[in-house]
């Protein structure tokens, strides 16, 4: 196995951990370097990780056929990008595919992964240490996943398990993340049931203290990632011009990133302040990303970085085209990320965020509206805007309050039929996930009788169009929409049609 | 080598993106059945079409955002860079106006079809030529996606959705039923010239033809010329006869589906077995000419394959029975159209076998003694209109059967659960038919079973 590692890449690890140590006079030691043989899993992982956070978290299925389908079968990877998990131990992955490139382009990448590894282990920032927690934290879920649904799957012949365990494992996630997890409340007497329902409140457990390490964290990715982009702008500055020139283009993925690139401003801007520190010692001390922006006002912050926005608009220009591609239309991508992570300064600048639950709560992805009552069924209204609940985990969701003891026997009260609100880039959606009530026996919890509509949510009226039942709709006549709250006039408007449209369908 | 540096093959780390659940999704004739209905019912197979939209912009949603780092992190050439480049503003195209006014239309119900679709896809293409200018060959097939609202979702028996497309379905049904008919249909002996016997072999046929040659049982041996397989390579009328009457709109099957759905999904399935066959065939011409009769007030012929088609879909039940009509007007159709041609003629009627208004004409042949003689001396529930009916329908299929221009066949589907087998109805019935051919009863809330019956038929054979 490992005479396959290539002797240049050997070469080039060893004289990048030389460079680091000239740079900043010592070197990261507790590190990790996985190479994956097969590109294929560097990118599964890659994109995985950009989705959940770490590499082993669970994704629902809706994630994973959404990622499978864009892996294999549109091909669209941001493989150039290098994978770095920040964490206690930090975690450099590298795919073996990367051994195609020149000694230096590998030498420049690393000395870069290097030195994120470095500030990762020296740094006060607690940011490392909780994000070593959560990657535990979801080893210890894949396992027990592994193992316990296996069994469940080969003992009872259930394939509907793997499924089940994910959607519920993911949803809860994100729903505990945005502070919405009243709705798993079990009852203390389901543990003895079966090994299946002991294992999800394990697993509730388990999901219930990772999302509260998740919301202690602070946020660093600014200082990490612009600690990165100094350590490669210093090596690559004291290379020889020609190699420089040679190299430059191939770093496509490690120069000129939005996060780092603006990271990089502020520790240059705090070395300019304080003469006699040298960046390392700065970038060591931050404890946040308020901390490194904390410093400056709002006016100064802004011609800086349009200064820097221009210097890089002319260094794209020149390193990043192809002689006969669309450097053009390029560049304005590149800047418009680069100015959604200024924004991102001003938001932190002005609201003084320092830790990543106060930025999910500033605009959070999942808020829960209140609920329509019906005479006969309360319907739960929420905005999602993310992509691990879909229909089917919604299921999932539902499922939990159908407590049917003669049936299928849920685990945990859950929520009524919903409503979910998701926007897309040019499209609001309004979708009802229902249950039809009094029927059969479920094989499954996806095995369910649905009632689900969707609709646009559009300011314009004659969008709802609903078919008259013969007795007008009594139910949602006497639906009690009081509690409703935050919510525009277009979306109360597509509410009331789909209940009416549920009513209709049921 | 140093130590901090790990190999990782999929033994150490298995791909993430793998899917655990997915175990091979058998389409079975059951599930064939339901979304047979969901095309009855387009309420039933809505929101998965609203589902398809939903999941296509959040493909798009995603797609965009890795086409950008994608384009800002990896090494690509000019041609990939551009084709993404193109691709991006097709997705954003595609989010902004396309998917919104497609999730609209589906909702109104106005992209069932795909011919709604094409127009759609068409008029959307139009939009982006004016918005985006020349090379669209990337829209096209983002947009085909769309193509996927005809598909329908089907759920296996531990409720995972998988979709499937139309065709994949009615060639399941459509084989399974067709079986039905070939079993009635007429035998031909293997001719020498033949390399190797074509067609599906007829054990029993072949087993007493064996017997009748050798004059021993068990016969010593089986020969060539023994061998008997169906006859299809002739070109043959189909006559599907749709009982659409009030009767036919009673609820009988669970799930709330009417004896007229039952006819209605087993015509199709046959349909779709003819339309299957025609196509395999690869002859200039179609084997296989169908036509529809519906037993209405004044019997009509529908004879073109997409009026059938819509027929199928859309029809509605009431008026009373008139099937001795709709016979006669089958035969007067065959005799005004193929007089010079002895095209084999196939009878296909499916009712619930209640027949109520006696034909007022003159019908050819004479009535069975024995069939009057029966009705007589057994008493039975049986309306008297119906028993007359019946007289009438085994005069006109005797004679049929019996006349030399041509060969007649006739299979005769009743709707109707598995206890309608002890009722009178089913036994007049039988009687009347006798001779001329089986009833076959199908339920189609029990049609899985319908398929492992043909099976263990076919086995038995």
């Amino acid at each position: 196995m490992m005479n396959k590692t290539n002797p240049k890449f050997i070469e080039a690890y060893l004289e990048a951990r030389e460079s680091v140590k000239e740079m900043f006079g010592e070197t990261p030691e507790n590190y990790l370097v996985a190479l994956f043989l097969d590109s294929g899993i560097y990118d599964s992982v890659l994109l995985q990780t950009n989705q959940a956070g770490t590499p082993h978290a669970l994704i629902s299925t809706n994630e994973l056929e959404l990622l499978q389908e864009l892996k294999n079968i549109n091909k669209i990877v941001p493989n150039g990008q290098d994978l770095f998990l920040a964490s206690e131990r930090p975690r450099i992955y590298f795919p073996a595919s990367r051994f195609e490139l020149d000694k230096e382009v590998i030498k420049a990448k690393l000395v870069q992964l290097l030195s994120m590894a470095l500030l990762a282990e020296k740094t006060e920032s607690t940011f490392p240490r909780l994000l070593e927690q959560i990657y535990k934290k979801d080893a210890i879920i894949k396992e027990l996943f592994a193992n316990n649904v296996f069994e469940l799957v080969k003992e009872r012949s259930a394939p509907w398990a793997w499924q089940y365990f994910q959607d519920f494992v993911a949803s809860l996630r994100l729903l505990s993340l945005y502070g919405i997890d009243d709705f798993y409340v079990p009852p203390a007497s389901m543990r003895n049931t079966s090994v299946f329902y002991n294992f999800l409140l394990e697993i509730k457990g388990i999901v219930k203290e990772r999302t509260q390490l998740e919301r202690k964290m602070p946020l660093w990715e600014l200082t990490l990632h612009g600690f990165g982009t100094y350590a490669l702008r210093t090596y690559l500055d004291g290379l020889k011009e020609e190699i420089k020139v040679k190299i430059k283009p191939k770093l496509k993925g490690n120069l000129g990133q939005p996060f780092g690139e603006v990271g990089y401003v502020f520790l240059n801007w705090l070395a300019e302040e304080n003469k006699g520190k040298s960046v390392y010692e700065i970038a060591k001390g931050l404890k946040n990303d308020y901390e490194l922006v904390k410093h400056w006002k709002r006016s100064d912050t802004k011609q800086r970085l349009e200064t820097y926005r221009n210097q890089l608009g002319d260094e794209a220009l020149q390193w990043h085209r192809f002689r006969n591609g669309y450097w053009a239309d390029l560049w304005p991508i590149r800047a418009q990320n680069y100015d959604r992570v200024a924004d991102l300064v001003g938001k932190i600048q002005r609201k003084k965020i320092n830790s990543r639950l106060e930025l999910l709560m500033d605009k959070p992805a999942v808020i829960a509206h209140g609920r329509v009552k019906l005479p006969d069924r309360d319907v739960a209204v929420f905005s999602i805007n993310e992509d691990a609940i879909g229909q089917e985990q919604m299921i999932i969701l539902r499922n939990h309050l159908l407590a049917d003891k003669g049936g299928f026997i849920i685990p945990l009260p859950g929520l009524p039929d919903i409503i979910v609100f998701k926007k897309f880039a040019g499209m609001h959606i309004a979708a009802y996930l229902g249950v039809k009530t009094g029927t059969g026996y479920p094989t499954s919890p996806y095995d369910l009788p649905l009632v689900s509509r969707a609709v646009q949510v559009t300011r314009r009226k004659d969008a709802y169009i609903s078919e008259v039942r013969e007795d007008e709709g009594k139910l949602s006549q006497m639906a009690d929409y009081s509690e409703l709250k935050n919510l525009t006039e277009p979306q109360h408007r597509a509410i009331r049609y789909l209940i009416k449209q549920g009513e209709v369908i049921q | 080598m140093p130590h901090r540096i790990k190999w990782l093959t999929e033994a150490h780390y298995q791909d993430p993106l793998v899917n655990y659940g997915s175990t091979e999704f058998v389409l079975q004739f059951q599930d064939a059945a339901e979304i047979l209905r969901k095309w009855r019912n387009p309420h039933l197979g809505r929101s998965s079409r609203e589902g398809t939209i939903i999941r296509l912009a959040n493909e798009a949603n995603k797609s965009v955002e890795l086409i950008r780092d994608m384009l800002l992190t990896t090494e690509l050439d000019a041609k990939t860079e551009e084709q993404l480049i193109e691709q991006l503003k097709i997705l954003t195209f595609m989010m902004n106006y396309t998917l919104p006014e497609a999730l609209e239309l589906v909702n109104k119900d106005l992209l069932l079809t795909p011919e709604d679709i094409m127009k759609f896809i068409e008029k959307h293409l139009a939009l982006m030529r004016q918005e985006l200018g020349k090379g669209l060959s990337m829209a096209k097939t983002m947009l085909s996606r769309l193509n996927e609202l005809t598909d329908i979702e089907i759920r296996d028996q531990f409720g995972r959705k998988r979709r499937v497309q139309q065709s994949d379905v009615l060639d399941v049904l459509g084989k399974t039923l067709g079986n039905m008919i070939i079993r009635q249909s007429s035998l031909r002996p293997v001719d020498n010239i033949d390399a190797r016997p074509r067609g599906k072999i007829r054990k029993r046929e072949t087993y007493k033809a064996a017997i009748l040659r050798s004059a021993n049982i068990p016969p010593p041996t089986i020969e060539t010329e023994d061998i008997r397989v169906v006859d299809k390579d002739r070109l043959a009328l189909i006559y599907f006869i749709v009982d659409v009457s009030q009767s036919m709109s009673k609820t009988v099957f669970s799930g709330g589906l009417t004896r007229l759905d039952g006819a209605l999904l087993t015509s199709l399935g046959l349909y779709y077995y003819f339309n299957l066959t025609n196509r395999r065939k690869r002859r200039e011409f179609d084997t296989f000419k169908m036509h529809l009769v519906p037993v209405t007030e004044v019997p009509y012929v529908i004879d073109d394959n997409k009026k059938l088609e819509r027929f199928l879909f859309e029809a509605e039940a009431k008026g009373k029975t008139r099937l001795v009509h709709a016979v006669n007007a089958v035969m007067h159709h065959v005799y005004a159209n193929y007089q010079e041609n002895d095209y084999d003629v196939q009878i296909i009627v499916l009712t619930d076998g209640r027949p109520n208004v006696p034909f007022k004409g003159k019908i050819p042949g004479r009535p069975d003694k024995f069939l009057v003689k029966y009705f007589e001396e057994n008493a039975s529930k049986t309306k008297i209109e119906t028993r007359e009916c019946m007289l009438q329908l085994n005069q006109l299929f005797n004679y049929l059967k019996k006349s030399m221009d041509r060969h007649w066949e006739i299979s005769y589907f009743l709707m109707a659960p598995e206890k309608f087998k002890n009722s009178d109805l089913y036994r007049d019935t039988k009687v009347m038919l006798g001779g001329i051919t089986k009833p076959i009863l199908i339920d189609p809330t029990k049609i899985d079973q319908l398929g492992v019956r043909i099976i263990r038929e076919a086995i038995q054979e």
